[in-house]
């Protein structure tokens, strides 16, 4: 019930203060997200296979989002951003295609 | 700590294809470490931790979708005041270039009505070629022997008009057009493919050059000068026609506006 909580806090928190990123964060925020998801529905499936573990989740959480963050910024300095960014978005779709394949068998066992 | 067997079809050292392997190992290793003691089973869902991690995605997503809303509004204004601004300058261009039309000729009609009273300008710009003049002189008809196959020797080439040109100024010519092309000090006489050229105009066969001055002397002169002797010699090796006239009435057209333009150059006070 408490992450369900967090996730309305979250968007109450976002949509009435509507805080401005700053343009040079801008690049990095949809890959935060992205490795953010995979983060979650990783610990969605966990949570059905009953391994879930806070502490893992909250440490892959964050470091799914710094690292895909830093491949981000590391292909901008470098000058080939969107390729690594590619690259990032295509293994974690992947990652989060699979994790939920993984919840739908089990819950529908289909 | 020992690491349980990975789900079946994880092979992770096998020959699998990166995609693959990624597929199998979707979810994070940790996740199947065995804990002991009350760590054995999920724990942890409602934690703070968890929540805040959730939260935090919420955030993100929220942030991102509110701010790429409220940002189109800004982008398409920025854009369209781009294009006003782009629209507004190339009028700005246009305006300019046509005031700049305007004046010019305003400035060349100012040079040729400036004629009134003084004959020193009046005889500037029939020395620059800038108006156009009349007087006696002497009319030379050049032209190529006419035979279809002449070898090179029977055509009139640039570097005989050249001469031509060269040794008439050099006889006493005031003023120089060749078919109707008149020379400033700006001309030059050239070849542009297969034609000869003056002030950047193709000439076409046969070439008709008017030199004013005084007609005796320019005849005398041009028929003596190395320029004549040039002449007499290609009409006897190429059969060229070089036929001499001498007019007490011949007329020559002013210079194209270009030739007679200066924009660089300019006149030292004091000096003569």
């Amino acid at each position: 019930m408490i992450p369900v909580l967090g996730l309305v806090v979250g968007v109450i928190v976002g949509l009435i203060l509507q805080p401005t990123v700053p343009a040079a964060l801008l690049p990095y925020l949809p890959i935060a997200i992205v490795a953010a998801l995979d983060a979650v529905i990783g610990a969605l499936r966990a949570l059905g296979e009953n391994r879930f573990h806070d502490r893992v989740f909250v440490i892959s959480f964050i470091s799914n989002v710094i690292i895909a963050s830093f491949i981000v910024f590391l292909g901008d300095q470098l000058g080939v951003g969107s390729q690594l960014s590619t690259g990032v978005v295509v293994v974690l779709g992947i990652r989060i295609f699979a994790n939920a394949a993984a919840i739908r068998r089990r819950i529908f066992h289909a | 700590m020992t690491h349980i067997d990975p789900p079946p079809g994880f092979d992770q050292y096998g020959g699998k294809g990166l995609l693959d392997s990624i597929a199998e190992n979707a979810l994070d290793d940790d996740y199947y470490e065995v804990r002991s003691g009350k760590y054995s089973r999920s724990r942890g869902l409602g934690t703070l931790a968890s929540a805040t991690a959730v939260m935090l995605l919420a955030l993100m997503v929220t942030i991102a979708a509110v701010q790429t809303r409220t940002d189109r509004p800004i982008d398409e204004l920025e854009r369209d005041a781009l294009i006003s601004d782009i629209g507004v300058r190339k009028d700005n261009l246009a305006e300019n270039r046509k005031e700049a039309l305007g004046l010019r000729k305003e400035v060349l009609e100012l040079q040729k009505s400036d004629t009134g009273g003084n004959p020193e300008a009046v005889a500037l710009r029939v020395l620059t070629a800038q108006a156009a003049a009349t007087g006696q002189g002497i009319q030379i008809t050049v032209d190529s022997n006419g035979l279809a196959d002449a070898p090179t020797s029977g055509q009139v080439t640039e570097t005989d008009l050249q001469i031509l040109v060269n040794g008439l100024w050099y006889a006493g010519a005031e003023a120089i057009s060749i078919n109707g092309n008149r020379l400033s000090t700006l001309s030059a006489i050239g070849r542009s493919r297969q034609s000869i050229t003056a002030n950047y105009r193709s000439l076409a066969r046969p070439y008709t050059i008017v030199a004013l001055g005084n007609k005796d002397q320019l005849e005398e002169r041009i028929g003596s000068n190395p320029a004549g002797k040039y002449w007499v010699q290609r009409v006897q090796s190429g059969g060229l026609r070089f036929d001499v006239e001498a007019s007490g009435d011949l007329a020559v057209p002013s210079a194209p506006e270009k030739r007679v333009d200066v924009f660089h150059a300019e006149a030292i006070e004091g000096e003569s």
